[in-house]
């Protein structure tokens, strides 16, 4: 399963590939240390048709930060939906982020960091749903 | 000898105000007892003066006493509170209310004036004022600490919880162990320097109301803080020119004055231009109101003040992706130019420098 892991926390990353790897959810992992150059591939790839089929988005990063990603990815929307879904993983335990998540239909969900195994499972479970 | 004296006299006598009837050009016809007794006159030399300049010898505020004057001869009715000075030290309260006398023949051929202390409740009204605003200052600070906790604090906890996590699932022999329990302790070592910046900044606002001032030398200071960064400022060939007199001194902390420009000439140095050697020019100059004007200015790679400007003073708010840094330094600088009871304001082109100004007290 091609998977994004959009992160500005080397330590961060490290946790949530190897936790995916451990629980075999992907062998595919991209990371990126910035949004930028994850929207730029994102662009790339989506109009080749080989979009990812999970991001994980951090969403406190210098730079262009998680809501700004989601933001510019509006205008792809329709040709992600239904081939891409976003779980925004997070250390912040803002509630009001939850609340904003619902602007952005491709937001699967809001995960707090550290990923957990059986965050991982309910992700495969709702991919084999579709 | 006998005096008739009819109820409406007797009320104006003793009545617990200042009373006074005035003539149409704003002569002094008649006062009671407590209006002489509260502006400090002696009987016969008050009738015929001008009234608003009876209560401008007696201390009250000029400004307001103009103001009060023009819309009395415009005719209308005035209540208004007035500063007043006494003996030029202690500060009193009086509420002015001046009434034009409805006459057939000239609607505005006399007034009435009435004056209250009203020193109690308008001290009242002002400790809550300032009430206000220190409910609001601590709000807005406490606002602050949730989003740290929130954010910058949960953030190493997740990491050092995500690889504990992982580490149970190793064995301490396997070749990931070690470089995962060297994260562990990085994560564990970020948190303590948030902590120990929450506690730096607790502790400077926690003296602000009690920051003992002393003369200080602003040159000497700038120049320790010159001498302290000597060797980053050789290594990028940086130059930076003091035209502030070696004997000026002014009322400040002298930590927080080596604070402020330390964390200044530190940002200048990492954020300096790559097309030209690093120059900043530190002033200072006498404001408009006795305080000093104190300027630090960089020819450095600047900000654009229309994306970043709300978030420039903030905690941990950082713009630069590939330079060092915790996103603390400005956000110092700001609190203690406030402890020390100043202002600071920032001006900035994008890769033509940046400008501080600060009023300090």
């Amino acid at each position: 399963m091609k998977t994004y892991l959009i992160d500005d926390d080397h330590i961060s990353t490290f946790i949530t590939a190897q936790t995916l790897r451990l629980e075999n959810f992907s062998d595919d992992i991209h990371t990126f240390l910035c949004a930028e150059k994850a929207l730029e591939q994102l662009i790339g790839e989506t109009s080749r048709k080989e979009s990812p089929e999970v991001i994980f988005l951090d969403l406190n990063m210098p730079g262009m930060n998680g809501w700004e990603f989601l933001e510019s990815i509006k205008p792809y929307e329709p040709q992600l939906a239904n081939k891409c879904r976003i779980y925004i993983l997070t250390s912040s335990l803002d509630y009001t982020d939850s609340l904003r998540m619902k602007d952005y239909p491709l937001v699967t969900d809001l995960l707090h960091k550290p990923i957990v195994p059986e965050d991982i499972q309910v992700i495969l479970a709702e991919s084999l749903r579709r | 000898m006998t005096v008739s004296v009819g109820p409406a006299t007797l009320v104006a006598m003793h009545l617990a105000q200042g009373l006074a009837l005035l003539t149409q050009d704003g002569r002094i016809q008649w006062v009671n007892d407590n209006f002489r007794h509260m502006t400090n006159l002696v009987a016969p030399e008050v009738v015929a003066q001008n009234f608003f300049g009876v209560l401008k010898a007696a201390g009250a505020d000029q400004d307001e006493l103009l103001k009060t004057e023009a819309l009395v001869k415009q005719g209308s009715s005035v209540t208004t509170e007035l500063s007043v000075i006494l003996n030029s030290q202690q500060v009193i309260w009086w509420a002015l209310e001046i009434t034009p006398l409805m006459n057939n023949d000239d609607p505005m051929e006399q007034f009435v004036a009435a004056l209250r202390d009203v020193t109690a409740k308008k001290k009242e009204e002002l400790a809550l004022v300032k009430l206000t605003e220190d409910l609001y200052r601590q709000t807005r600070d406490l606002q602050q600490f949730t989003y740290i906790v929130s954010h910058n604090l949960r953030g190493p906890v997740a990491n050092a919880l995500g690889l504990s996590n992982l580490l149970t699932r190793l064995k301490k022999e396997d070749a990931g162990f070690d470089p995962m329990l060297t994260q562990v302790r990085s994560s564990i070592f970020q948190l303590d320097t948030i902590i120990k910046d929450v506690n730096l900044i607790l502790s400077i606002r926690d003296n602000q109301d009690t920051v003992e001032k002393e003369p200080v030398r602003l040159a000497e200071v700038c120049q320790q803080v010159i001498s302290s960064l000597q060797e980053s400022l050789q290594n990028c060939g940086g130059t930076v020119q003091v035209s502030i007199p070696k004997d000026y001194t002014l009322p400040a902390k002298k930590a927080y004055l080596y604070s402020i420009v330390y964390n200044l000439l530190s940002n200048a140095i990492k954020y300096r231009s790559k097309e030209r050697p690093l120059h900043v020019n530190i002033q200072c100059q006498p404001g408009t109101k006795g305080e000093t004007v104190f300027t630090f200015s960089d020819n450095g790679s600047g900000m654009d003040l229309n994306k970043v400007r709300e978030d420039v003073f903030t905690l941990y708010k950082r713009f630069h992706r590939n330079i060092e840094g915790r996103g603390i330094g400005l956000f110092l600088v700001k609190t203690h130019v406030e402890s020390l009871g100043g202002t600071i304001e920032i001006d900035s082109t994008l890769e033509v420098g940046t400008t501080f100004t600060m009023y300090l007290g």
